[in-house]
């Protein structure tokens, strides 16, 4: 079973925000080192979110130059009163809906990396393999904000409210579409295994 | 206790409720046959999502937002000492006092374009002061009246 936040994951917590308000202090000083330092720290998380949300390696790595440049004009501007990454995951948010929108808006067809289908019946793909595909199939199959509630939940580790701080939604809002996004994935992968059995 | 909601129960799966709240719930958990099951099922529907893992490893920025800010960081650096020669500068010194005599010559061209080829005359009296229209004032203003109330005789004054 699941245990709640230790308090040496709460020191670890602190310390990592602690060092990343140091880091935009820093930055809002002028020293452009800063943003480097945050960036080797921050990537990883951005463009996995990035990627999630934009099912594409392209578009993920302008979302997260994009938001490192948006770091450092914003950085004058910083007040550390809520988590570091719970304002950068904003920043993320925001261009990745951005970027889905427009692409959207553009019609763009489908890329070849976009287009997940159901796995074929491969003797060689190994059963996690199978749900792998089987998961990202049914998360991008949600309508745009379950598929976001979900993303920020499961993938990236932030409760309730942290997603209402992150999206700008109500946290009532955020616990219906992660209710009704859990439901949705619950019936989508029972019915796709029930496809591949 | 009443059984755990949906929601409460998300947030007891994710490991995002206090250590307090989650040793309640599982304790309901473990006497409560419903709330079992639905824990059951949504902490596997949990793992299973976990099955979607993403590697970044090939897409970092982080040098390429390292390079930019060092670019940047050496321009300002470079800005705030930068002397333009004396030589450099005679090029952009003429170009400046052509551009104003080229807005001068310009406007005073516009100037005369802009004129209208006829003004209305303004009109006095036959033996009325020439050096009211020759001030600018306009006949029939209250100003050149006062004035040549003053100066003329009655009858003299045109209406």
């Amino acid at each position: 079973m699941p245990s709640g936040i230790s308090s040496n994951e709460i020191f670890y917590m602190t310390t990592n925000d602690s060092k990343d308000g140091e880091l935009m202090a820093r930055l809002a000083g002028g020293d452009m080192s800063a943003l480097g330092e945050l960036a080797h720290r921050h990537q990883g998380r951005v463009l996995e979110l990035a990627f999630r949300t934009l099912r594409s390696w392209d578009l993920a790595e302008d979302v997260a130059q994009e938001t490192f440049l948006r770091l450092h004009r914003a950085a004058k501007r910083y007040k550390p009163t809520a988590k570091f990454t719970t304002w950068l995951y904003r920043i993320v948010v925001n261009l990745s809906l951005d970027a889905q929108r427009k692409r959207a808006k553009a019609g763009a067809s489908l890329e070849p990396e976009l287009y997940e289908q159901l796995p074929a019946s491969d003797p060689n793909t190994t059963e996690k393999e199978e749900m792998a595909a089987l998961v990202k199939t049914a998360v991008q199959a949600l309508p745009e904000r379950q598929r976001m509630a979900v993303i920020l939940h499961r993938y990236n580790g932030l409760n309730h409210a942290e997603i209402s701080q992150t999206t700008g939604w109500s946290q009532s809002a955020v616990e219906s579409l992660l209710v009704r996004a859990y439901a949705n994935l619950r019936g989508k992968l029972a019915k796709m295994k029930n496809l591949l059995d | 206790m009443e059984h755990i909601n949906d929601i409460e129960l998300q947030e007891y799966v994710s490991g995002t409720l206090p250590e307090a709240k989650a040793q309640q719930f599982r304790r309901h958990i473990d006497g409560c046959d419903a709330c079992k099951n639905r824990y059951r099922d949504t902490a596997n529907l949990w793992n299973a999502l976990g099955q979607w893992s993403v590697d970044p490893s090939g897409h970092e920025i982080a040098d390429r937002i390292e390079a930019l800010a060092a670019e940047s960081q050496s321009n300002r650096k470079a800005g705030r000492t930068k002397i333009i020669p004396f030589t450099r500068s005679i090029p952009m010194a003429l170009r400046v006092a052509a551009a104003i005599i080229l807005a001068i010559w310009g406007g005073h061209r516009l100037g005369e374009y802009g004129q209208s080829p006829s003004t209305p005359d303004v009109p006095f009296s036959k033996e009325g002061p020439r050096y009211v229209a020759a001030l600018g004032f306009e006949w029939s203003s209250e100003l050149t009246w006062t004035v040549l109330d003053e100066e003329t005789s009655p009858g003299e004054v045109n209406p």
